[in-house]
């Protein structure tokens, strides 16, 4: 067996067993330079693998035949997905020396780069495994690191709102726990293609259904789904700066994919959207989040929270793409995905130079930043730029692929409401750039912006921009992902 | 050379080359945005007329350039008024107004040249997110103007990306419908996205009733500003109407309204350029009738008329920003006599002052009288009596006005000096070109989208020149006897309500009234919710209250939770029945 | 402020322009009264190129072009009192120290 045959599990298993071999080093320095390799090279790995798998890659688990054993099955979503979690992770990483220091209790660094490893094991674990029963035990892993990451945070609030999510994140998990056992109930397999296999008879059942409901609802409260949403924005709020940045662009594309396999892989959208009629919840829910998140987005105070309602609103595009039903509303998902990871990700990095030379993210404290700071400005204004989708952004392209589904699914008034909601994206902007270039009442001294401090927030912007202009690759992508997972596992 | 100027699109000499702008300062900064259009002018030498040029983008056959009659004029004669312009700017300090200028000029021209809808929608976007810094820059000079400017701007940005959007959702429906992405002129019933296109086209055209930002945004820009953004948004929107819907019947109403209702307002507005925005309206209503004929002399007219516009609007405008550079004030009530300490800028203003007013030997003359043959050769007598009466309008606000209350009329004892050199050298050029136009239009009529039918076209038959000169000249003369009269209304200074009125006033309280309705209905609404979660809690066996205020969202866990449940129910009931 | 004093604050001296508003009104009678002529020598020739008959009136073009302008603007004013509105309806603005503002800046 060459290296790429291993490369799933390598990718799952290195930043797992760093985890605790950080606990024990403790030097700050080595520690983060250790984190920081993992990571990075989990994100190569990720690269690679998105070059070469063509056919889904399966990998048996201490050489146990499925679906007796577990096995780890990747495909080019999972390794797509796996990309954006681990390049996003990486870059965020970077943020992540300087904000932490500043907000993790002192002498306890290496724990918070061991739960960040282990919150990435947890994501890239989900993203990897083709076992069901693998996918709560790996969701379990990433959230329990995520609620220890979020109350690292350097207000005391962060306690309540890492304890809200906990609470939120264990209904949804036990959701998504009763759901797998329901269905092993049923069918007496765990593993994923096998479960495929057998809901084709079984799927009729009442047992089957509830096991369904769970499922999604599960889900959603994990993808923060609106009105499921409320987690999220304190999450974001009150975390560190990396974290929030990493978060941004990654846990919610995870479970965004476990949907994605829930709905495809497993019962097939021909079922899901014709006999269980999940269009008829998800599409409102959808347009609800994408005008009611950035509605509310408009109305905040704090940078952060204002940033994390507009993530409802894009959670809003994305479960639209699923809903839509159709191949080519689940390629304008992933494209969506990788579009919103980035942008999302780099609006964050740029909010954590701001935090880290302002001390807060009130947007009301960024007046006459353009002077103060006019690199970490501009760099402000290009990310929302591309929040809103303005031609050469990567959202541009992903909203474009959007709307193009939804008329070709004929949802016209779909297809409008998405150009509409994108106009409240504007305003939400536009509120921060206001505030930035043309309230200078109560300016502050010039601020000196350390170029080593833009390398984060630059590369996410950068990508940002390069899928804009250059979108072939990521909509090749795409293209490939969305037409074998629409196809079904085989 | 001339290969490596024909592999690039035009106008990217002029978006790619602002970039620089920063880099430059003084003399060599001014020297650079005037060199830079005249590159960028001399790249269209490369082009054969037929020439179509490509790439292929998502599997789709992307036409970035077409270079034929139609396009030629409006590229050639929008690299004028960006040289024009970029000269007329040279006292501007800051760099962000000249890469704006510039990089709004080469997404003008990159549109004129687009052969796709793609591409189009691409530049027509390009213009509306680069000109807008123009509409704030005032703002940035004069703090006491900063909140004025910046809410004009946002408005200015909101309708020009809406039609940006119309414009998009219109070309997908198109594509949808038609499979092709071709920029031609395909008229309103081709598809289900074709109207939706033209209303893109309308907004930015200024459609009566769509018209309100050209007079809002406008006049509150620099002195520079103004004159750039004059000059390329609306002749852009022409252009593409032209291409797109050339015979659409419905644009020969559309076109006359708009030459007419513009002037009452401009009649009594105080503020001078915003005058010129209501004359720029009534404009392009001569330009659309003519379009929406369609015929051939009809469509050379339109684009004849469009030409001569921009120079002549270009040359009044740039007059009036002289004005307000020296004086400090653009309103008609605080002005007059200036003729004394500026006679060039009125010499310069009276020339584009007669031009517009279709004074024969003069630009105006020779274009609008197509548009309005063209009209006579289709009997639309209606149409024709419209555009004779806005003609006497534009002899009005325009020919009369603009000049006489600035420049003559109560001399207010403004001492100023005269325009400074650089604004003096493109008003002249400007001046030149209205005059040269006028004398020897043949130059002009070769470049038209249909030379052949523009050679047999004379404007100079006495019959012609005799009705003119006595329309305007009689139209003067009522000037002089109300003045006499002293019927004639006073210039005061006053806000004019026009459409803006319905979002700057009635929008804005019926979203207030909404808003608190919303407010009552949202606090109802949560009075009813924690009773109801109340009430679930206690049934669940949990008496406490949760409490309230903490983070300002203390509920969040259990009201998910609550929804978790509700939504669980949901999906079970829809699968149990 | 030195270059523009405030408006009244010195008698001006007249310009040719201002000193002859009569005789420039007397020119523009006398050329209107010449294109009269020529519109009538067109008349009785009977060689007016023109697409509807009505242009063939004699003083046609002239009537209309005086009673068009009479109607526009006794028309506009009584329209701004439907429509005028003190200057600051929408923004209030310091409009002296805008102008003001302005014209340092055209002068830095």
């Amino acid at each position: 067996m060459s290296l790429l045959d291993h490369l799933p599990v390598l990718l799952v298993i290195g930043p797992l067993l760093c985890a605790p071999l950080l606990v024990l080093i403790r030097i700050p320095s080595v520690v983060r330079w250790l984190a920081q390799a993992v990571v990075t090279a989990t994100a190569a790995g990720a690269f690679w693998l998105v070059q070469t798998v063509n056919e889904p890659i399966s990998y048996r688990m201490g050489g146990w035949t499925p679906p007796v054993g577990i096995e780890y099955r990747v495909d080019k979503v999972a390794a797509l997905v796996a990309l954006v979690v681990t390049s996003v992770a990486a870059i965020a990483l970077l943020i992540g020396h300087k904000a932490a220091r500043d907000t993790v209790i002192k002498g306890r660094l290496h724990l918070f780069y061991a739960a960040y490893l282990l919150c990435l094991t947890g994501l890239l674990g989900m993203t990897m495994t083709g076992d069901a029963f693998n996918v709560f035990v790996f969701l379990e892993i990433s959230s329990l690191s995520t609620y220890a990451l979020v109350a690292m945070g350097r207000r005391r609030n962060a306690f309540v709102a890492a304890f809200n999510y906990l609470v939120l994140g264990t209904i949804g998990g036990t959701f998504v726990l009763i759901g797998i056992g329901l269905m092993f109930q049923m069918t007496g397999t765990l593993n994923m293609a096998d479960l495929a296999e057998r809901l084709v008879e079984a799927r009729d059942t009442r047992t089957i259904h509830v096991a369904l409901a769970f499922m999604l609802i599960g889900l959603s409260v994990k993808l923060a789904v609106f009105p499921l949403h409320q987690w999220l924005p304190n999450a974001y709020a009150e975390s560190p700066s990396a974290v929030s940045t990493f978060l941004a662009g990654s846990a919610t594309k995870v479970v965004y994919f476990q949907l994605m396999r829930v709905i495809f892989t497993l019962f097939g959208a021909s079922y899901i959207f014709g006999e269980a009629r999940l269009g008829t919840l998800l599409v409102p829910l959808s347009l609800l989040a994408m005008f009611l998140g950035s509605a509310a987005a408009v109305y905040q105070s704090s940078l952060k929270r204002l940033l994390a309602y507009s993530s409802i609103a894009q959670v809003g595009y994305l479960t639209l793409a699923l809903a839509l039903g159709t191949e080519e509303g689940l390629r304008a998902g992933l494209l969506h995905l990788m579009a919103h990871a980035v942008t999302k990700a780099g609006m964050f990095a740029v909010v954590a130079i701001i935090v880290d030379r302002l001390g807060t993210d009130h947007i009301a404290a960024l007046q006459g930043l353009s002077r103060r700071m006019p690199i970490t400005a501009g760099l402000l204004v290009l990310g929302g730029i591309g929040l809103i989708g303005v031609p050469g952004t990567a959202g541009f392209v992903s909203k474009l692929a959007l709307v193009d589904a939804a008329l070709g699914a004929e949802h016209v008034f779909v297809a409008g409401a998405i150009l509409m909601s994108s106009l409240i994206a504007v305003v939400y902007v536009w509120r921060v750039v206001e505030v930035m270039y043309f309230k200078t009442e109560s300016e502050g001294p010039r601020l000196r912006e350390r170029p080593a401090s833009f390398v984060p927030a630059g590369i996410f912007l950068a990508l940002m921009l390069g899928m804009g202009l250059y979108s072939e690759p990521a909509f090749e992508l795409a293209r490939a992902g969305a037409s074998q997972l629409f196809g079904g596992m085989p | 050379m001339m290969e490596l100027l024909g592999s690039i699109f035009p106008g990217a000499i002029l978006i790619f080359g602002a970039l620089l702008v920063p880099f430059l300062k003084g003399n060599l900064r001014n020297a650079y945005v005037v060199l830079l259009p005249i590159l960028s002018a001399l790249q269209l030498f490369a082009f054969e007329l037929g020439f179509q040029g490509g790439q292929s983008f998502f599997g789709l056959e992307l036409t970035i350039v077409r270079f034929d009659a139609l396009s030629r004029i409006f590229g050639i004669v929008f690299h004028i008024a960006a040289v024009l312009v970029c000269i007329y700017g040279w006292h501007v300090k800051r760099s962000l107004d000249h890469i704006c200028t510039l990089i709004y000029a080469g997404s003008a021209i990159g549109a004129t040249f687009a052969g796709d809808l793609v591409t189009l929608f691409v530049f027509w976007e390009l213009t509306a997110v680069s000109s807008v810094f123009l509409v704030w820059a005032r703002g940035m000079d004069e703090p006491a103007r900063k909140e004025r400017a910046y809410r004009a701007g946002m408005r200015y940005l909101i309708v020009q990306v809406g039609s940006g959007v119309a414009l998009l959702a219109g070309v997908l429906l198109h594509f949808r419908d038609t499979g092709s992405i071709a920029f031609e002129n395909f008229g309103l019933d081709a598809s289900r996205g074709a109207p939706l296109i033209f209303l893109a086209f309308g907004v930015k055209a200024a459609f009566p009733l769509l018209h309100n930002w050209v007079q809002d945004a406008y006049p509150e820009s620099t002195v520079a500003g103004t004159v750039v953004l004059a000059s390329f948004t609306t002749k852009l929107a022409i252009y593409a109407l032209a291409r797109g819907f050339a015979g659409t019947e419905i644009l020969i109403p559309i076109g006359a309204t708009m030459t007419v209702f513009p002037i009452f307002f401009a009649v009594i507005e105080n503020d001078l350029r915003r005058v010129l925005a209501y004359s720029l309206n009534n404009q392009l209503g001569y330009m659309i009738v003519g379009i929406g004929i369609g015929t051939e002399l009809a469509l050379n007219g339109a684009a004849a008329h469009a030409f001569a516009h921009i120079l002549y609007k270009g040359l009044l405008l740039m007059s009036m920003g002289a004005v307000l550079f020296r004086t400090g004030t653009i309103n008609a009530s605080e002005l007059g006599g200036l003729h004394k300490s500026m006679p060039l800028t009125t010499v310069f203003c009276i020339i584009g002052a007669m031009a517009i007013s279709a004074v024969p030997g003069l630009s105006g003359f020779v274009t609008k009288s197509m548009v309005i043959s063209a009209v006579g050769n289709e009997h639309l007598t209606i149409i024709f009596g419209v555009l004779l009466f806005a003609s006497a309008g534009v002899a009005d606000h325009s020919g009369i006005k603009i000049p006489f209350f600035t420049f003559f009329a109560h001399d207010q004892g403004h001492r100023v000096k005269e325009a400074p050199l650089h604004m003096l050298i493109p008003m002249g050029i400007a001046a030149a070109l209205c005059i040269g136009i006028g004398v020897y239009p043949d130059a002009l009529y070769s470049l038209l989208p249909f030379p052949a039918t523009a050679a047999e076209y004379h404007p100079y038959d006495a019959t012609h020149v005799l009705t003119m000169l006595e329309l305007l000249l009689f139209a003067g003369l009522a000037f002089v006897v109300l003045m006499k009269l002293g019927v004639y209304p006073p210039e005061l200074p006053r806000t004019n309500l026009d459409t803006d009125w319905f979002y700057r006033r009635f929008a804005k309280n019926v979203a207030l009234d909404f808003g608190h309705l919303a407010e009552y209905g949202r606090a109802s609404l949560w009075q009813g919710f924690v009773r109801f979660r109340n009430a679930m809690l206690r049934v669940i066996g949990h008496h406490h209250q949760p409490p309230e205020g903490m983070l300002g969202e203390p509920w969040t866990a259990s009201a998910t939770t609550l929804w978790a449940a509700l939504l669980l129910g949901a999906l079970l009931l829809m699968y149990y029945s | 402020m030195s270059e523009h004093p405030t408006p009244h604050s010195e008698p001006h001296e007249q310009s040719w322009f201002e000193a002859n508003t009569a005789l420039i009104i007397r020119g523009l009678v006398v050329f209107a009264i010449g294109l009269l002529a020529w519109d009538v020598a067109l008349t009785v020739q009977g060689t007016k190129h023109v697409h509807y008959d009505f242009e063939r009136w004699f003083g046609f073009y002239a009537a209309a072009g005086f009673v068009s302008y009479v109607f526009l603007v006794l028309t506009a004013k009584r329209l701004r009192t439907l429509l005028a509105r003190p200057v600051d309806y929408y923004d209030p603005i310091v409009e002296a120290e805008a102008s003001e503002d302005e014209h340092h800046g055209g002068h830095a």
